[in-house]
């Protein structure tokens, strides 16, 4: 009995009706929640085929790194003006904060002549194929709800992550690997929980997938000790002959799919160590990224990603936590620890992209920087504290891009004279989201499910494509 | 011993250490004592400080002072109590040992001194804002200071030790009688009637109009003669006038048992929901429900004794081709089971299920790391004994961080209040029951259980172990398929000691991997 034939003629569960949501469009008619999500056709020809998103949890300091402002050192010390802080509601700033000045100074850097700060000395040598929006703004002051609005569109945890979004409108390149892989570095956990890579309201068939660092790439990967991989072989091939005769007894295609879901598990016991391990990468490419194998780290993952990638995974998401520069301690100022997180992922980040470029790659694939708000340009001062540092700001933050038919060396909006408010072009998360579905193929008022009696989408009820940063 | 670090002029922003914000850190503190040409170790008790933070977790070093701030510039002490050593003569010699992230952390400024004093850890428990006060003199104090001195000497005084020890006392008793505090609501009396306001879009900071309590117009207002309260809402979810709530709650039933409601979309029976399958089915069993005075085990009764329920679930191609989803249904409901119940599936065949009802939420098993989240120390703690072989629906459930085997199978993360689940089948299942150490255990379990009660010979055992996980006995084809795998099994681990030792033996090894098979099933996780 063929399995693959079996599955077309019997999608049964809910989505057999429940995928008229997204109906009227080419997508629905592939729709198989089973094993990984199958490959679909876009909406329209994409100009990317993969993301890989580099979140930077906890919110760098966008005055620290990308948007110079020389008023800020100019009147540095003095208190912000009553009028721009008006009824304004901080995490923690109380009473009239003064202004900060970048501690950090900046140069422009390519034919773009993009500011870039000189603790990304790294960013800096590829200026050139980057782009920035200066210009982004968030609804929310606060780690957790902000990383799952950057994630899901929506403060309350519960929607589908962009990376779910993704999975279930285009599916996986590679049957035999998760659409969407999720990789963690840092201090710990991002705030948001795994709600930052969850699947919401969608088939948990697309959520993220956890690629540990430490112990089993992958949950429950290994067989248990006293288990060869023959033992496991003949269990499986005992399983399977029992479970087909059990098929012809009852009829359930249902069963099929079970078989080639533990076939696939078994394929993934080999693929997926041989996939994690980066110990055959030559030499000049740890020199690149500053890899260490056996040693879990930021470029570690970014190393990863471009295996992912290359093994056709649609969606991959690194996470860095320990953006959090407020000032409160020596640990977590914007002078010591800022330069050191930038240490520890600058290098890493730009060599993504120059790998990814001289393997052709970087065509197809987003490559994504960026934490869930902005910093405030004025000191945190949190109880008096002398560590320089700033508070959360959703109102203006940047985030970088690069490749897959994101227009190179251009910056989009632009923030007043201090940073605090946006002075041109701005742009929602939800815009964001938009022009990412866009570059993958996809319309984004198209993209639904239907829950709870109506539609929902990744971008809500707003989003439009930001033309500028289109190439 | 006494270590004090002092401010000094010379430092940056006065000390009393010499980085920019004039902190220090201090990482070790040891001291020998030289005599007769002989250098021997002080041995040091626990180091106590007056208020320098002693944090040895978080920033590795012994001590940190924060001095950031201007009222706290003033001299701090550290004591290191010592065993008693040395003789009169000796030297004493102290190394202080100096390391931080950044460099240039050191002291600035401090002063060693020693005595003989008993109990010399004493001076540090007088906070450095209290020692300026002591220094004034009584007469001269003011009535805070005063007051301050006071309530610090009350809580040392010897004479109050038996007042303390008897409050000390109190508390821990009060702690052991095990009482717990349980919110509960209760509606205030008021002359005004009860609102909210609408977060627009639900975000908390941006406030909407002002809304009373009442029902959803499109479903038919409250009895005149009721209240918008609770009381007024129960009346209202039965009355006679409203057929929904039998509807809906029957549809919940019919699905538990089919696997799809009568009307489909369970959580929606609005405009945007799917018509019912059986209409004139739905509504009889809704009235049945009300004529049967709403007693829910009344209808499973009447569901699971119906014909339709006791079908054979087995379908035949052209079955298959007219009805895929089995929406007429023409045969019994097959599906794979809800996530709570694979687990459970898994520990009542093994025997190792406990019965125990009710109590506060378990932690079974769970791979390390799950729970590594920022702003917290929380830490999964297995459960011991009994409670690591609970029911799934004890397991303790954080959204964030949500029981990883569960999620796998479609149990959703509660962050969305879900009526239906979807279910899917995917290689992450597969691993799951394969490998997850809870479940393995379950198959070794299963194992130990087929060799103590499963009869003289492999027939009966394997007999005994299909009929744990399928509830019924192989026919002659399986019997022979899981007693020639027994065979492999066994050849294998007669050739491999190492692989039997890890698994206890080969013969139990060998049926460690058929009940791994067993559990594994189609079948075992489907009801059909």
């Amino acid at each position: 009995m063929n399995p693959e034939h079996l599955k077309k003629i019997t999608r049964r569960h809910f989505f057999g009706r429940t995928a008229c949501g997204i109906g009227s469009v080419a997508l629905s008619s592939l729709f198989d929640p089973k094993l990984f999500a199958q490959e679909k056709p876009p909406h329209f020809a994409p100009k990317a085929k993969r993301i890989i998103y580099l979140f930077m949890a906890g919110a760098p300091s966008q005055l620290d790194l990308f948007d110079f402002k020389p008023k800020l050192v100019q009147y540095d010390g003095q208190p912000v003006p009553q009028d721009v802080i008006q009824g304004e509601r901080f995490a923690f700033i109380k009473g009239t904060p003064t202004l900060l000045g970048s501690p950090h100074e900046f140069a422009r850097h390519g034919q773009s002549g993009a500011e870039i700060s000189v603790l990304l000395p790294h960013l800096a040598s590829i200026a050139d194929d980057v782009s920035f929006v200066r210009s982004l703004h968030t609804t929310q002051f606060n780690h957790a709800p902000g990383q799952i609005y950057m994630n899901t569109g929506h403060q309350v945890i519960g929607r589908p992550s962009a990376g779910a979004w993704l999975t279930y409108g285009l599916g996986t390149e590679n049957k035999d690997l998760p659409g969407f892989v999720v990789l963690l570095s840092g201090t710990s956990q991002p705030d948001g929980g795994k709600s930052c890579w969850g699947s919401g309201f969608l088939p948990t068939v697309y959520q993220g997938v956890e690629f540990r660092s430490q112990g089993d790439p992958v949950l429950f990967l290994s067989n248990p000790k006293g288990v060869a991989p023959e033992t496991r072989r003949r269990s499986l091939d005992l399983l399977n002959d029992l479970n087909r005769a059990h098929l012809e007894d009852v009829g359930d295609p249902e069963i099929a799919t079970r078989i080639a879901s533990y076939e696939m598990a078994y394929r993934m016991q080999s693929s997926v160590p041989e996939l994690t391990d980066i110990t055959s990468e030559p030499q000049a490419i740890h020199e690149m990224y500053g890899t260490e194998p056996g040693k879990p780290s930021f470029a570690n993952n970014c190393l990863l990603a471009r295996r992912l990638v290359e093994r056709g995974v649609r969606f991959v998401q690194l996470y860095h936590r320990g953006w959090d520069t407020h000032g409160a301690s020596n640990n977590e100022d914007i002078v010591n620890k800022l330069a050191s997180l930038c240490r520890e992922t600058d290098r890493a980040a730009a060599a993504l992209v120059k790998d990814l470029k001289q393997r052709g790659l970087l065509k197809s694939t987003i490559v994504m920087w960026g934490g869930e708000f902005g910093r405030t340009p004025m000191n945190e001062n949190r109880s008096g504290s002398k560590f320089l540092g700033r508070d959360h700001h959703p109102r203006a933050f940047t985030m970088w891009l690069a490749g897959g038919g994101i227009q190179p060396g251009v910056t989009v909006g632009k923030t007043d004279d201090i940073g605090y408010n946006i002075a041109e072009e701005p742009v929602s998360v939800h815009d964001l989201h938009a022009t990412i579905l866009h570059l993958m193929g996809i319309d984004h008022t198209k993209l639904t499910y239907r829950f709870q009696g109506r539609d929902f989408r990744l971008t809500d009820v707003g989003g439009e494509v930001v033309k500028k940063l289109v190439a | 011993m006494l270590l004090e670090a002092l401010p000094h002029e010379s430092l940056p922003r006065g000390g009393p250490g010499r980085d920019p914000y004039g902190n220090f850190f201090l990482s070790e503190f040891h001291a020998e004592v030289v005599g007769n040409g002989r250098a021997e170790p002080v041995l040091l008790l626990e180091p106590k400080a007056d208020d320098g933070r002693i944090n040895e977790r978080k920033f590795k070093q012994l001590w940190t002072v924060d001095a950031s701030r201007d009222e706290q510039r003033m001299a701090r002490r550290i004591v290191f109590p010592a065993e008693p050593f040395g003789a009169s003569g000796d030297v004493l010699r102290i190394r202080i040992v100096q390391r931080s992230e950044f460099g240039g952390q050191g002291l600035g400024h401090f002063r060693l001194s020693v005595t003989n004093a008993a109990e010399p850890a004493r001076v540090a428990g007088i906070s450095p804002k209290l020692r300026p006060l002591l220094e004034v003199p009584e007469a001269s104090r003011t009535e805070d200071q005063r007051r301050s001195l006071a309530e610090f000497y009350r809580r040392i005084a010897p004479s109050l030790e038996p007042a303390r020890e008897r409050l000390r006392e109190a508390r821990k008793e009060m702690d052991g009688l095990g009482i717990t505090s349980t919110l509960i609501i209760r509606e205030a009396a008021s002359f005004e009637r009860p609102s909210a306001t609408i977060r627009i879009r639900g975000v908390f900071t941006s406030k909407g109009e002002t809304v009373h309590a009442g029902t959803p117009a499109v479903l038919g207002p409250l009895a005149e003669t009721d209240m918008p309260n609770r009381l007024g809402l129960a009346r209202w979810l039965v009355s006679p006038e409203n057929p929904l709530t039998a509807r809906v709650t029957i549809n919940r039933i019919w699905e538990q048992y089919f696997g799809t409601g009568i009307v489909e979309t369970s959580g929606d029976f609005g405009s945007q929901g799917h018509p019912p399958s059986h209409p004139e089915l739905l509504d009889w069993l809704a009235t049945e429900f009300i004529a049967r005075k709403w007693s829910l085990k009344e209808m499973h009764r009447l569901i699971v004794t119906s014909a339709t329920y006791r079908q054979s679930s087995a379908a035949t191609p052209a079955l298959v081709e007219r009805d895929p989803y089995n929406r007429l249904l023409a045969r019994g409901p097959r599906f794979r089971v809800e996530a709570e119940m694979i687990r459970d599936l898994a520990l009542a065949a093994s025997g190792l299920l406990s019965p125990k009802i009710g109590g506060p939420s378990v932690f079974p098993y769970q791979p390390e790391g799950i729970w590594d989240m920022p702003f917290s120390d929380d830490k999964w703690v297995e459960s011991t004994g009994e409670d690591r072989y609970r029911r799934g629906l004890y397991t303790f459930v954080r959204r964030t961080a949500p029981y990883p085997s569960m999620l796998t199978f479609d149990a959703p993360s509660r962050e969305f209040c879900t009526v239906r689940r979807v279910r899917t089948n995917t290689p992450l299942q597969a691993l799951t029951t394969l490998n997850d150490p809870a479940f393995f255990e379950a198959a070794q379990a299963l194992a130990r259980r087929i060799l103590a009660e499963g009869g003289p010979d492999d027939r009966s055992r394997a007999i005994q172990g299909f009929r744990l996980t399928v509830s019924r006995p192989p026919k002659p084809g399986e019997l022979d398929r899981i007693l020639g795998g027994l065979e492999k099994e066994r050849a294998w681990f007669a050739a491999h000691p190492g692989d039997a030792k890890e698994l206890g033996g080969a013969e139990t090894a060998a049926w460690t991997m058929i009940s791994n098979v067993l559990l594994n099933l189609d079948e075992t996780l489907t009801k059909e």
